[in-house]
């Protein structure tokens, strides 16, 4: 399983990991590709109770996602990820409000972080210019 | 919902930003939330887009992020060429302000007669133009030539340079940072801070400065002199304040931007008695023209318009559902009005070639047909008072208070204490022997912009009363001008806000303890006032018991005012820091080793109640210097 740390004095909220995540999951792997396939990032930085937080899936071990599921479109993966069968899924959108990270967003279907796993390392992380992001293989 | 109690102290913005939340309109504090976190790299100015290797960022939170640019650019070099680069656009901004004003009396000449020949006349005399023997008119046009070689002439200086005290101006030349002409200082810096030029930041910084005091010196004074001689010099008046001077009955038109020339031809057409009567045909009982940011000021200022409000209440004024019309010209028009005008019946007319709004009406103005544009654009405002829609509601709150302090009104109200046996009239003699004698401790500026970052109104208001309690006299323009009026800091009840002192010194003079001076170029006032004071006293500016203050700046043009009065030796405390705060060099250069240079310098203070404190102690330690 791959984890992502985050350590917030390092963050400086320039979102370049929200770009680097949605051009790594649109077709032609750039920043204007992305834009064209509206790709949503699958990770944000936000100001939350005044402090700087990343919403992206934290591999819960027992992932409530997957537990509200009324057709069963969600599965974690071997690699740890959770799935999402976008021919049974129907958008309905308790997924969403199940996560305690805010870490999916429904655009065309629930997108969450799978940590790259076509990539040698989450993009994010390498993206960051700040190193505020790492990578810890668990 | 952000609670509106905590981000401003202005009751006509909390109700309407209430009524804007129920009719599900963003404004800017709901657009300042969704930007959250915003980049660290910029806020620090660490970001350089100079050139498309760009862009590079420097990274000083972790050990192996780059510490250059791909050029070798450091943090000091991006730093301040990111802070030059915003000066120059400020100065390029007040400076083509000043030019507009200028081509507006070149082209007046002959077709109407300047309202403040007394003026004229000094200008011309102070330039060298002969007078003998010609009319008003041609002088005019003389002195409008002139003023326009200002920006282009190839050899020599400034000409209003020599209004500073000669310690200045020869510190100046000693320094080379003496403005030559005022498109080559701005031209200047963005040469200097183009890739692979200019890399010693304090270099930049000195380039920086000559394009800042071509927009102090140059630029706004020019603006500021020619308007008082095209359009009068203000003088004292009464006027309203806040969203409450909208009429429900009337058309209401709310001028918003700068430049007086469109603005003075918008309130004469509104006295045009056959819009008057178009407007009783659409039911309305009137027209109402009030004035919005700093164009509100100059139409205050010289015809006792209200002032409908500053600058983040511009959204609010059409959320009202009462304005017919909001004409705009230049700087500080927020894109936003277009979608917020849709959504209600208001049209948003842009009026200059240098800014125009998708989604507004444009109706060019141009200064030769001035008055026949301005009838249109009135017509076009009374005609849509029947279409107005929803619910309007204007806040009932608006306050009132006495502006119009030009340095000549200012000389005139201190000529009522002189003795006139003993002491020649015309001059701040009054104002010194108050200031020597201690009764008043000093003077401060409190100028600018609101910005999300600190809460609006709330810090000019509180950082004037802290300073009023010390019996520092405030000069107040721009939006700071607006927070004070609206707070009743420019009534004579103001008085209870002072210390005995200063109470003494408003009650003598019959003058509210914050005089406005009218709009940002209008800064230029306070620049020869400091310096009458200074060469009466026969010392620099830089000797003077005064600071400056900006709470809420935002704009590029408050960047260059910061800096053309910290080359002109004032202390000048800032409430939001400028993006230089990455380079810790280019931070100590501004805040403190500027000061063994130039006798001015900037402080970083986000507080406005220890703003006050430090700028009291720098007084106190100014008069200690002059042994008064």
């Amino acid at each position: 399983m791959v984890k992502i740390l985050f350590e917030r004095d390092k963050c400086l909220g320039c979102k370049t990991c929200e770009l680097a995540c949605a051009a790594a999951h649109s077709k032609t792997k750039s920043l204007l590709g992305a834009i064209k396939e509206k790709k949503v990032s699958r990770i944000r930085i936000k100001v939350k109770n005044g402090k700087l937080s990343a919403e992206q899936c934290a591999l819960c071990s027992n992932p409530r996602c997957i537990e509200v599921c009324p057709v069963g479109a969600l599965s974690r993966s071997k690699t740890g990820t959770i799935k999402v069968n976008p021919l049974v899924c129907t958008m309905c959108g308790l997924c969403q409000e199940a996560c305690p990270f805010g870490a999916i967003v429904l655009s065309s279907y629930p997108t969450i972080c799978d940590r790259c796993s076509e990539q040698d390392e989450p993009l994010c992380a390498k993206a960051c210019p700040t190193r505020a992001l790492k990578m810890k293989a668990i | 919902m952000i609670n509106c109690e905590l981000f401003t102290c202005d009751a006509a913005t909390k109700k309407l930003y209430e009524k804007a939340k129920k009719e599900r309109i963003d404004t800017v504090w709901d657009r300042a939330l969704a930007m959250q976190p915003q980049c660290g790299f910029g806020e620090m100015g660490l970001c350089c887009t100079n050139c498309s290797m760009g862009p590079c960022r420097i990274v000083k939170v972790s050990d192996d992020g780059p510490k250059a640019g791909i050029c070798g650019a450091t943090e000091d070099t991006i730093a301040s060429r990111n802070f030059a680069r915003a000066v120059a656009a400020g100065s390029a901004a007040h400076s083509d302000h000043g030019r507009d004003i200028a081509l507006a009396l070149y082209h007046a000449t002959g077709k109407i007669r300047v309202k403040d020949e007394e003026k004229l006349f000094k200008i011309a005399g102070e330039w060298g133009i002969a007078v003998e023997g010609k009319d008003a008119s041609r002088i005019a046009r003389e002195v409008a030539e002139k003023a326009l070689s200002e920006f282009g002439k190839i050899f020599g200086k400034l000409l209003f340079l020599k209004r500073a005290p000669h310690k200045r101006q020869n510190l100046w030349d000693e320094l080379g940072v003496a403005p030559e002409a005022i498109d080559r200082e701005i031209v200047e810096v963005l040469h200097s801070t183009h890739m692979g030029s200019d890399a010693d930041y304090r270099n930049i910084i000195r380039q920086a400065i000559r394009a800042a005091l071509s927009d102090g010196w140059g630029g706004s004074m020019i603006g500021t002199e020619l308007s008082d001689v095209l359009f009068g010099t203000p003088v004292p008046r009464k006027v309203e304040a806040n969203l409450g001077v909208l009429k429900k009955e009337c058309v209401n038109i709310v001028v918003h931007g700068h430049e007086p020339t469109l603005s003075e031809a918008i309130v004469m057409a509104a006295r045009d008695p056959e819009l008057l009567e178009l407007a009783k045909k659409q039911g309305a009982e009137g027209i109402n023209v009030v004035g919005m940011c700093c164009t509100g000021n100059e139409i205050a200022m010289r015809h006792g318009i209200p002032m409908a409000g500053d600058f983040f209440q511009q959204e609010l004024a059409i959320v009202t559902g009462a304005v017919e019309a909001m004409i705009v010209d230049v700087q500080c028009i927020m894109p936003s009005l277009a979608t917020v005008a849709k959504c209600y019946h208001t049209k948003l007319i842009t009026t200059s070639p240098k800014a125009k709004v998708p989604g507004a009406i444009h109706m060019e103005f141009d200064e030769q047909k001035g008055l026949d544009i301005a009838k249109r654009i009135v017509k076009e405002a009374v005609m849509n008072f029947k279409n107005r829609k929803g619910e309007v509601y204007i806040p009932d709150v608006k306050s009132e208070g006495e502006i119009g302090y030009s340095l000549e009104a200012i000389i005139k109200i201190l000529d009522r204490v002189t003795n006139s046996f003993a002491h020649p009239s015309g001059t701040v003699k009054p104002l010194v022997d108050a200031i020597k004698s201690g009764v008043l401790r000093g003077a401060v500026a409190i100028v600018g912009c609101n910005n999300h970052k600190q809460p609006h109104n709330s810090c000019h208001v509180t950082l004037a009363k802290e300073l009023l309690r010390r019996d520092i006299l405030v000069v107040t323009t721009g939006c700071g001008a607006h927070s004070c009026i609206k707070a009743g800091l420019m009534s004579k009840e103001a008085r209870k806000y002072c210390g005995k002192g200063l109470a003494t010194v408003c009650e003598l003079l019959d003058i509210p303890p914050v005089l406005h001076m009218g709009s940002c170029v209008d800064i230029s006032r306070i620049l020869v006032l400091l310096s009458e004071v200074a060469n009466y006293m026969g010392v620099d500016i830089s000797d003077l018991p005064v600071a400056a203050a900006a709470p809420e700046w935002m704009s590029e043009k408050a960047q260059s005012i910061g800096l053309y009065a910290v080359a002109s030796g004032i202390y000048v405390v800032l409430g939001v820091s400028p993006a230089v705060t990455g380079s810790e060099n280019v931070t100590n250069y501004l805040t403190k080793d500027l000061e063994s240079v130039l006798g001015g310098r900037f402080e970083i203070e986000k507080d406005p109640v220890k703003a006050a404190e430090k700028i009291a102690v720098h007084i106190e330690n100014k008069r200690k210097r002059l042994g008064i």
